[in-house]
């Protein structure tokens, strides 16, 4: 977390250690606060120091190998949860590599899954699974819909009293997550779909697949 | 011995921003950055925000420094909501004029052999008549140059001041003859002539070149260079493309080191870009369709 002017991209190393790998690190705005004072975050943005050209165990690439892309149209998608840190005692020292934890596993669009479970279900639906969902640790349930050849993800809140609920439609032909778009009236602003969809919420308990009875386009 | 880089962030309610860069010395070691980081904020609130128009706000502030174990460590401070420059001085309102004109603040070392400049937006648009700087014709002319000599003491006496060039490690000489590397990067032959060598092989760093064949080399410029062992040779990160060597050329491989504010000498009316606003832009937009 860090300030930025224009979102941008650069190569950095978020591990430390021998042979630590490359990532690519995008920078973009958040509503979210700073980390407390005092955390020592060693993931900055590394335009605003003075030395560009040294190496860095952890942090970003020098200057002219990072490959600086700049853009300031990037934004955070809305469906990225805010706040998650997997392990913040990692924030100041950088993960450690090597290390034993299971790969990270990143959406299409280079977001980890566990920053984003809604879109985890597009995307495993990519691969044909349609399978009972267990809710995750935000409490956030997911179903598939499918109707007259049109297949739907609705996404709906673990709580019956938030009233988030966000309505994605396959366009057809197009394999990949972008290819899902999101119905102008039903963008998840706190507006209900005008349908009804779900059984009683069951927070902890596998959901079955839920379908769209009707739809109004 | 690490410098501690602080910035302190504005922003104006037409859509700029800008900030502000000072740095201190982080002594033998930092333990925590917490208390440089502090110790900004309170000044930028106490000596800076005075210097601001109504319509200009201070919204926070930024430290980081170079640790030993060879990562950059930060912490911020934002201020919600930011604060906001004074609204009148005497009964007048003090508004900001242009939003890229600035006060050019110069300031020098002790020995006057290094000077750094500072550039003050966001001030009373009072402060400009006729295109210069007026600090004698008005009360609000007058009464901001005293808040900013009193700024600018308050960065002397505590301790701020810039990364510059340390003559102590920075090393120059000559450019004896370069050779294109199978890997398409270049290798120059260095040849000291102020007595101080190159760092330590491995090193990065960016040393600037010139006067190499008759300054038409594509290499006289400031390049980054991984210092090879022996140090007498050095090897550009990037690829280029070169000619034949010709004739002999100069370098010098600049290290910085932290220079302390001793003194302000003069201000003069100058320009600075301001950017994009920090803290308004969108957080999050609606989804939408990408093809």
């Amino acid at each position: 977390m860090d300030w930025i002017q224009f979102p941008f991209e650069v190569d950095a190393k978020v591990h430390r250690g021998e042979g630590a790998p490359t990532v690519r690190l995008r920078w973009m705005y958040t509503d979210l606060p700073f980390l407390p004072v005092g955390t020592g975050c060693v993931i900055n943005n590394r335009v605003w120091n003075d030395d560009q050209d040294s190496d860095l165990e952890v942090g970003q690439l020098p200057r002219v190998e990072c490959d600086f892309v700049q853009d300031a149209r990037w934004v955070l998608p809305f469906w990225v949860q805010g706040g998650h840190i997997c392990r913040p005692d990692w924030l100041v020292t950088g993960e450690p590599w090597p290390n034993a934890l299971p790969p990270t596993n990143y959406t299409p669009t280079g977001i980890p899954f566990c920053c984003c479970v809604d879109q985890y279900t597009v995307h495993s639906d990519e691969v044909a699974v349609v399978a009972p969902v267990t809710p995750s640790e935000c409490e956030r349930w997911i179903g598939l819909g499918d109707v007259t050849g049109k297949q739907w993800v609705v996404i709906a809140p673990g709580s019956p009293a938030l009233p988030l609920w966000r309505v994605w439609r396959r366009k057809n032909g197009l394999p990949t997550f972008y290819t899902w778009e999101c119905p102008d009236a039903w963008d998840g602003r706190g507006r209900s779909p005008p349908f009804v969809l779900a059984p009683p919420l069951q927070p902890g308990a596998p959901v079955a697949p839920v379908y769209v009875e009707e739809v109004i386009e | 011995m690490p410098t501690v880089r602080l910035t302190g962030f504005f922003k104006d309610d037409d859509g700029h921003g800008w900030s502000e860069t000072h740095d201190k010395d982080g002594g033998a070691a930092v333990t925590s950055l917490t208390t440089y980081l502090t110790a900004f904020h309170s000044l930028m609130q106490t000596f800076r925000r005075p210097m601001l128009g109504g319509d200009a706000f201070y919204i926070g502030c930024r430290a980081s420094y170079r640790t030993a174990d060879g990562t950059i460590a930060g912490d911020n401070i934002e201020l919600d909501p930011p604060l906001r420059g004074p609204q009148t001085m005497g009964g007048v309102e003090v508004n900001m004029g242009a939003p890229n004109s600035a006060v050019k603040m110069r300031f020098r070392n002790d020995a006057s052999t290094a000077r750094s400049d500072v550039y003050i937006r966001g001030m009373w648009r009072q402060v400009v008549v006729a295109g210069v700087l007026d600090f004698l014709t008005s009360a609000q002319g007058v009464e901001w140059k005293a808040r900013a000599e009193q700024y600018a003491a308050a960065l002397v006496q505590n301790g701020y001041g810039w990364v510059g060039t340390n003559p102590a490690t920075t090393s120059r000489g000559n450019v004896t003859t370069y050779t294109q590397t199978a890997q398409g990067t270049v290798t120059l032959t260095l040849a000291v002539t102020n007595g101080i060598a190159m760092p330590a092989a491995g090193t990065k760093l960016a040393i600037k070149f010139a006067r190499i064949n008759d300054s038409k080399s594509i290499l006289n410029r400031t390049l980054v260079c991984r210092v090879n062992d022996p140090v007498t040779t050095v090897t550009t990160v990037e690829q280029i493309a070169v000619s034949d060597f010709e004739t002999t050329g100069t370098y010098v491989a600049t290290r910085t080191g932290h220079i302390p504010y001793a003194a302000l000498s003069y201000y003069r009316l100058s320009g600075r870009k301001t950017g994009r606003p920090f803290g308004v832009a969108p957080g999050r937009l609606r989804a939408q369709t990408l093809h």
